[in-house]
């Protein structure tokens, strides 16, 4: 396990290797740190190899994921990011996300069953959101602090996706957002979240708000 | 190697010379050399009378030394067992011993086996042969010890048997036995002086025997036959082989099989089930063969010609027979005219009907065939045994019929058998309830056929290529069911047998793979709860034959990670579920996981989900399914092509499209 700091000024790619400190693309295991001290844009052209951590605290660049960036393990975010892109933030291991007041303007994906997510904060998310539970297992989406809500938006401009299976949630407030729907999985506790079930339920059963 | 010289004079003597044939005169009696001596001192004479104690030998006719001198003589006795009616002669003197050999020739005379004989051959063929009378008071054994590496019994034609004792030979090495046309008339043992590991026992022409053939030493051990001739066994025939391994029995030689032919009333009894590969043979015309419990045939040893025939005779039979599957045996032949009648008994005046029959496997490995040339019948019991405990072993029976009138047993199973099982009597069918999903290796490949009254007392399987058709009787399944890994099912819907639980198994993908279970009827089969296994990889499912079924609770669901198993109904084919439909894949993986035609195209197969009935589809899509006629069926994330009534189920756009979950 290294740490990797992001060292560029310039636009460059996560996959350029003197754009990072010590020298060399992050390796599976590594964690991954941008710091407020150089800005330069990074976009993430192909995967990455699985992250430790993933640390972008001050970091006032562009972080632009067209490809899947992984992370097996926490995400700290802050305000000052500019997140954006076609892919993915993947993460595929328990995990506790602190946004900071970061929008996640790429997707959040969670593909892996049996893993936990914690939100430590209020997050933001203006690219989607996919969670790939199966009838094999769920993935848990839950705050940090038991009882204790955490707001999780996924922002009603249009675009903003979701591809939700297995996934249940525990203590998420989603009401500053697009109603949010999970296939099979269970809700507590949280606003805004509904389960869809395997079939739609005859029409005499639905009701209009 | 002691000759025998019993029953004569034997005259110790000054050293004189005499040449066999010569005659010598005391007593007014006359002495007839038997043995040529150069200035010995023991003479064997036969003679018409008894001489002095002691004196003189006058010629007659010869030139040997004359007269002879003598100081005693032994008087005449018939006993094996006293030293000086043995001719020293090569391998030792008195007594034969489990190292020299007993000899008789032509010149011998009778002999009585007082004592416990024992020698290393038993040799009466000497000379121009034995023409006198062994008396078998006792046993003699033949070969008592691993030292002697080559041992024999040779007959004599012209020699006479008297007394009852018997002959035995040893387990080890090399046993050479040679009848010249005698018949023996006591009891005889092959192999039964436990000695060794192994032994090759050659025959040198026919040999016959009238007492009780005896094979074996009531230990684990093999012996190889060899001599393409008949042993026929005119008393009783006991194989006294033990062992849990079926390595052990009696081993044939291929291009020089031995026959062993049961042609009297004869009782053919074993201490255990063991590889038997020479041939046998029931010719026992107005005889009984009685054939015991746990009398065997078949496995290890077998040639490619072995067989087990009935030619003439009625034979009984009591307890289990076992037919022996070996890793790398040969296929064997049994052709033994069983009744195919659903009344016949243990008693077969023209052929062979197995009280209870055992299919005895060794190792899950097993690849040996037996063929049937002619139908076999079982009065009571058929099952699959295994040497192992625990183990599912393979066995195959080839061609033709088994008419099985009791229940059925499988510990084991059979996937390349063809002979059709008629399960036409009376009784249960049960297999081990190693049955477990994903497991592949079970069930009978064997096409079955029920006329008879038969329940189910645990899951019973259907390998590929094997299959059930019910024609008549009764067929109770209750509380349990069939696995069927592909194969035929006949006959169900319009007898109303209802299957309580169908596990539909596979290990392999394709439309055309061994997973693809035939129905055929004209009325749907009623399954109440139809689940699917073994989905742990790429699988396909697939189904023909001219009738769907009516299922109750239909199951499918992905074990693992899975991105293109398919399930095929037949075209134009009707299925329904009735009451709850899970199809569940575990990934998403479109155009992958699909239910659709056998052909991939129109006609439409016909899919009816019931009104009512609950549905959970995952990842599944359909292709050219027809579902009109039933509720709509949603799908989550499937791929949906040419299908009527399916849809896509996905998320409502807003909080109030839909319902509330």
């Amino acid at each position: 396990m290294a740490t990797k700091t992001w060292i560029s000024n310039v636009a460059s790619t996560w996959a350029t290797a003197g754009s990072w400190s010590p020298a060399g693309v992050p390796a599976i295991g590594d964690v991954v740190v941008f710091t407020g001290a150089n800005n330069g844009q990074c976009t993430v052209g192909a995967a990455t190899n699985s992250l430790l951590s993933l640390t972008t605290t001050g970091y006032t660049g562009n972080l632009i994921v067209n490809a899947l960036l992984n992370v097996g393990g926490n995400v700290i975010l802050s305000a000052s990011n500019n997140i954006s892109g076609t892919s993915s933030i993947n993460v595929t291991a328990n995990s506790l996300i602190t946004s900071a007041g970061a929008t996640i303007g790429c997707r959040l994906r969670l593909p892996t069953i049996s893993t936990t997510i914690q939100l430590v904060d209020s997050m933001i998310i203006s690219g989607g959101l996919t969670a790939l539970g199966t009838p094999l297992g769920s993935i848990n989406l839950i705050s940090s602090t038991p009882t204790v809500q955490r707001s999780l938006t996924l922002v009603n401009n249009g675009t903003t996706d979701q591809d939700i299976d297995y996934l249940n949630v525990t203590d998420i407030d989603g009401s500053a957002g697009l109603t949010v729907w999970t296939y099979k999985g269970t809700v507590n506790n949280s606003q805004n979240w509904y389960t869809m079930l395997t079939q739609p339920p005859p029409v005499s059963s639905i009701s209009f708000g | 190697m002691p000759v025998w010289r019993g029953n004569t004079y034997r005259f110790t003597v000054t050293a004189a010379t005499a040449a066999a044939g010569d005659t010598y005169t005391n007593n007014g009696q006359t002495f007839t050399v038997t043995d040529a001596i150069a200035a010995g001192t023991v003479l064997f004479c036969t003679g018409t009378g008894a001489p002095t104690a002691s004196g003189s030998l006058v010629r007659s006719i010869g030139a040997g030394t004359d007269p002879i001198v003598f100081s005693a003589v032994t008087a005449p006795n018939t006993n094996w067992g006293t030293s000086t009616n043995w001719l020293t002669d090569g391998s030792g003197a008195g007594v034969p011993t489990a190292l020299t050999d007993a000899v008789f020739d032509n010149k011998s005379q009778n002999c009585t086996v007082n004592v416990a004989g024992l020698c290393r051959t038993l040799n009466f063929n000497s000379g121009t042969g034995y023409a006198n009378t062994i008396t078998m008071t006792n046993n003699i054994i033949v070969g008592s010890t691993n030292a002697a590496t080559s041992t024999g019994v040779t007959l004599s034609p012209t020699m006479i048997v008297g007394g009852s004792g018997r002959v035995s030979t040893r387990s080890n090495n090399s046993v050479t036995l040679t009848s010249n046309g005698y018949v023996w008339p006591n009891d005889f043992g092959i192999g039964t002086t436990a000695v060794g590991v192994e032994c090759f026992v050659t025959f040198v022409g026919n040999w016959t025997i009238n007492g009780t053939l005896t094979i074996g030493a009531g230990d684990a051990r093999r012996h190889t036959f060899v001599g393409a001739v008949n042993l026929t066994c005119n008393g009783n025939l006991f194989i006294n082989i033990v062992g849990t391994q079926i390595t052990n029995g009696i081993r044939g030689t291929s291009g020089s099989l031995t026959t062993l032919i049961l042609a009297g009333n004869t009782s053919w009894t074993q201490a255990q089930p063991v590889s038997i590969g020479i041939n046998i043979n029931i010719n026992a015309p107005g005889n009984t063969v009685t054939i015991g419990n746990n009398c065997s045939y078949g496995g290890q040893g077998v040639t490619s010609v072995s067989n087990f025939t009935h030619t003439a005779g009625t034979v009984v039979t009591s307890g289990t027979f076992h037919l022996m599957f070996f890793a790398t045996g040969a296929t064997y032949t049994i052709n033994l005219k069983g009744d195919s009648s659903t009344s016949a008994t243990t008693t077969n005046t023209s052929g062979v009907n197995f009280s209870s029959l055992s299919l005895r496997t060794s190792v899950t490995s097993n690849v040996q065939f037996c063929t049937l040339s002619s139908p076999i019948c079982v009065v009571n019991d058929f099952s699959i045994t295994s040497f192992s405990s625990g183990t599912k072993n393979i066995a195959h029976l080839l061609s033709n019929n088994a008419y099985l009138n009791g229940s059925v047993t499988i510990n084991g199973t059979s996937t390349g058998g063809t002979t059709t099982l008629r399960l036409q009597g009376t009784g249960t069918w049960s297999e081990n309830d190693t049955l477990t999903a994903g497991v592949t290796a079970f069930g009978l490949s064997n096409p079955i056929v029920i006329t008879g009254n038969y329940t189910l007392t645990s899951f019973v399987g259907v390998a590929s290529g094997g299959g059930i058709t019910y024609t008549s009787g009764t067929f109770v399944l209750t509380g349990y069911g069939l696995r069927v890994l592909g194969g035929s099912l006949t006959g169900f819907g319009s007898g109303g047998i209802l299957i309580p639980t169908l596990y539909h198994t596979t290990s392999a993908s394709g439309a055309a793979s061994n997973a693809r279970i035939i129905l055929t009827d004209t009325v749907p089969f009623q399954i109440t709860n139809l689940i699917y296994d073994g989905l742990t990889g790429t699988r396909a499912f697939s189904y023909a034959g001219n009738i769907g079924f009516i299922v109750n609770n239909f199951n499918y669901q992905q074990n693992s990670l899975v991105v293109s198993s398919q399930f095929y109904l037949f075209n134009s084919v009707t299925y329904v579920v009735l009451n709850s439909f899970i199809f569940n894949a575990v990934a998403i993986a479109l155009g992958g996981n699909v239910m659709s035609t056998y052909t991939g195209t129109v006609p439409d197969a016909i899919f009816t989900l019931a009104p009512g009935a609950s549905q959970d589809v995952f990842g599944m899509g359909a292709q050219n399914i027809n579902s009109s006629a039933g509720q709509t069926i949603w799908s989550r994330k499937g791929l949906l092509t040419g299908t009527t009534n399916w849809q896509n189920w996905t998320y409502p756009k807003t909080r109030f499209s839909s319902s509330l979950g």
